[in-house]
């Protein structure tokens, strides 16, 4: 169970934000508002990245606000920025994991990526590299995933191909699964709770 | 009534068309002379250049060249000075970059402060002062041995080496933090997200962080080392550690081989340029790094015992290496014998003549720098690239010939005409004008052609040109980079042991010479006060460079005022 309880931010010259979020393992998260309001700084908190003004994270009873971003048991998918240009696919995809399993093939098989296994990750387009992004995200078998707009570089086929292999993964996994998206995600994904901020 | 009329007539169109005319008037006509003042020393220092190259080569050819060059002796010089400068790059680029990466790991605001405070300290202390304090640590007296550590008593090649690894591991060390600052913060997100390991964070972020820095480094500070003079001159302790320079030295001051010191002079040049040629620019700014914000930039790594224990190490060693022999000076310190130096008539005789030669030199050498920039950026504007090549050459032709070489080359030159051992001072001064230059530039540049494009227009317009120019808008602008270069010249030539050991005499002693004499005899309580005195004074100086120009920072103010009043007209 993640609990979020009177978790308050702010950034200088801007609104506060209080948010409160119950969400149990299995479960798929919506969160959704209006740009700037605060999604991806809520995530940030949550993976240890910042620190909010007051309030608490915990997880299975665990204040996660006190632990560091490298201990936490979430595995998050940044707007950008999640893979190093300098690496291959492959390289970028086994850091912090031991084994290149059958699973990871299947995914990349599934996303239509397997083919760029060995290309740098700066020759992808966007759209690639949201996906591997995405993948790499899930690979983490951590039991909080945090997936900030995964589908904004995605085509309609891929988004439903995302979008099963997210719902795959947090049934599977027993994962809680947290979403910030602006598209429809609720065409393809069956969301259990929807969270609007602001 | 005057102004209204005006303000009233002038369109936008006439505006431009003012601008128009006036940059081509003001390039055509107006700022000749400041182009050609840069050509003029541009022509003189390529002059003066060629003709000390081409008496060399005169000279080393009068007999058997060829023997000397191939003789086992001169390979015996060059194998030691390599064998030095590539353990001395070695030891220093690891130092260095072992440094940075606990540096940035830690990231503690206070830790970088002191760490980059300190080798800032090591980059500017003059090479007699530091060779001092490490014979006070690493010395058979010194520090170390006293400390009960009798073991541990450094001499000869090792001794050049830690006082190289001394100047060069702070330099690394600024470049590499520099470095692994300026990566995107999502790398090292990236990496504490996936809690990837020390080695995985080192061959995914620091070494390819890395890798393009060490070939430039590595060949700067073997080229650095290579030519090292009065390190090896003070430390070398005997013939088993030598360099072409200190041959060359040798040759002239002591058997009077002209032949032997134009031939090594040659081939000190031949290899100066080859390793210039094939090693790549580096790209460096003195100034510290942003200071690290602690919000943005978590590293995973940080928490590990092993790492723990290696940044130790690092600062431990970095402290042993460039803080102790400062300190130690201190710690070494006889009050008591220490202060009959200054009832020394020599000490007071030494310190006029630094104070004198340091003084001229570092205005000469601004002068000149921002002469030659100026020149630079109206042949810029002229697309003139041949002179603005020109003048790049006459400057780096320099760098090619350490400043031994090009005394013996100008007292080849003009021994006939002149008694270089009555008039030696204007020959240091020379050498340290010429060889500060490049470096001068190097800060001076970005500063100051930014400056001048900013004030270009307005300048023109309000007609403030010239000196006038200069005092009130330019200079408190670049301020900051004003007393760096004043700074670092004075402190250049205040520490400068190379010229001076060919033809200082009792008579004619600069502060670094007298500290070398006392050195050697073994002086050791006078030649620690008189270390403490010259980093003492270099530092007192810097800080008065800064009041001075503080002043003239002042004049912002009015040179605001102008501005103001010229853009609501």
């Amino acid at each position: 169970m993640l609990l979020i309880n009177e978790l308050i931010f702010k950034w200088p010259n801007s609104i506060k934000m209080e948010v409160n979020l119950e969400a149990s393992a299995g479960k798929i998260v919506l969160i959704n508002g209006p740009s700037g309001i605060g999604k991806t700084t809520l995530f940030n908190i949550i993976s240890g990245f910042y620190e909010p003004a007051s309030g608490s994270v915990t997880f299975e009873g665990k204040n996660l606000l006190i632990i560091p971003p490298w201990k936490r048991p979430v595995s998050t998918m940044f707007q950008s920025d999640n893979l190093f240009p300098h690496l291959s696919v492959r390289q970028n995809l086994m850091l912090g994991v031991k084994n290149f399993s059958k699973d990871i093939e299947n995914k990349l098989k599934f996303l239509k990526l397997f083919s760029f296994i060995d290309r740098n990750s700066s020759e992808l387009s966007g759209g690639e590299l949201q996906r591997i992004a995405l993948i790499k995200t899930l690979l983490r078998e951590k039991p909080i995933i945090l997936l900030d707009e995964p589908f904004s570089a995605l085509d309609k086929d891929m988004v439903k191909k995302a979008c099963f292999i997210i719902q795959e993964h947090t049934k599977r996994m027993n994962t809680i699964t947290l979403i910030i998206s602006h598209q429809d995600a609720g065409a393809h994904l069956a969301i259990d709770q929807k969270i609007r901020l602001g | 009534m005057a102004y209204r009329k005006h303000k009233i007539k002038g369109t936008e169109k006439q505006g431009a068309e003012f601008f128009n005319i006036t940059q081509s008037l003001v390039l055509l006509k107006h700022f000749k002379l400041s182009r050609l003042y840069g050509l003029f020393f541009g022509l003189i220092l390529s002059l003066l250049g060629c003709a000390i190259l081409a008496q060399l080569f005169r000279m080393a050819g009068n007999d058997d060249y060829f023997g000397i060059i191939f003789s086992s002796s001169t390979f015996y010089i060059i194998k030691s000075a390599g064998w030095q400068a590539f353990l001395s790059t070695f030891f220093s680029l690891i130092v260095g970059i072992m440094c940075a990466r606990a540096l940035h790991r830690r990231g503690n605001p206070w830790l970088v402060k002191i760490v980059l405070s300190t080798s800032f300290l090591a980059l500017v202390v003059p090479t007699t002062v530091a060779a001092l304090g490490i014979v006070a640590v690493w010395g058979r007296s010194g520090f170390m041995n006293s400390m009960g550590l009798t073991g541990i008593s450094l001499f000869g090649l090792w001794m050049v080496i830690l006082a190289h690894v001394f100047f060069n591991a702070p330099l690394v060390l600024r470049v590499a933090y520099s470095a692994l600052k300026s990566q995107p913060n999502y790398y090292w997100k990236i990496a504490s997200h996936n809690n990837l390991t020390e080695v995985e964070i080192f061959k995914v972020i620091e070494w390819p962080t890395f890798k393009s820095l060490l070939v430039p480094l590595a060949s700067l500070i073997f080229l650095l080392c290579f030519t090292s003079f009065s390190i090896v001159l003070m430390l070398g302790g005997g013939p088993n550690v030598t360099t072409l320079e200190v041959s060359i030295y040798h040759a002239v001051r002591f058997t009077f081989d002209m032949q032997l010191a134009a031939s090594l002079s040659i081939i000190q040049i031949l290899i100066c340029s080859v390793l210039i040629l094939v090693s790549k620019p580096l790209n460096f700014s003195l100034t510290s790094p942003a200071p690290n914000s602690r919000n943005t930039i978590i590293r995973n790594d940080i928490e590990n015992f092993f790492s723990r224990l290696t940044d130790f190490f690092c600062f431990l060693i970095f402290f042993m290496v460039i803080l102790l022999p400062l300190v130690a000076l201190f710690y070494r310190l006889d009050l008591s014998s220490g202060l009959n130096l200054f009832a020394q008539d020599r000490f007071w005789n030494a310190l006029y003549t630094s104070t004198k030669l340091a003084f001229f030199s570092s205005i000469f050498s601004t002068i000149i720098a921002i002469v030659l920039i100026h020149s630079r950026f109206r042949l810029t504007q002229l697309g003139s690239r041949f002179s603005i090549h020109f003048i790049d050459f006459s400057v780096s032709f320099y760098l090619l010939m350490p400043a031994i070489v090009f005394a013996t080359g100008c007292f080849i030159l003009l021994r006939n005409y002149i008694n270089f051992f009555e008039h030696a001072f204007w020959l240091v001064l020379s050498a340290n004008v010429l060889f500060s230059l490049p470096f001068i530039l190097r800060i001076l540049s970005p500063a100051l052609e930014k400056t001048l494009l900013q004030h270009e227009k307005l300048s023109l317009q309000l007609g403030i040109t010239g000196l006038r120019k200069f005092i009130i808008l330019t200079s408190p602008a670049i301020n900051r980079e004003l007393q760096l270069v004043l700074g670092i010249s004075f402190a250049f030539s205040l520490g400068d042991l190379s010229v001076i050991t060919l033809f200082g005499n009792k008579d004619f002693e600069t502060l670094p010479y007298y500290l070398y004499q006392l050195f050697s005899r073994y002086g050791a309580s006078e030649a620690d006060m008189l270390g403490i005195f010259i980093l003492g004074y270099i530092f007192i100086t810097y800080f008065i460079f800064g009041l001075i120009l503080m002043s003239f920072e002042r004049l912002q103010s009015f040179s605001q005022l102008v501005i103001n009043n010229a853009t609501n007209k």
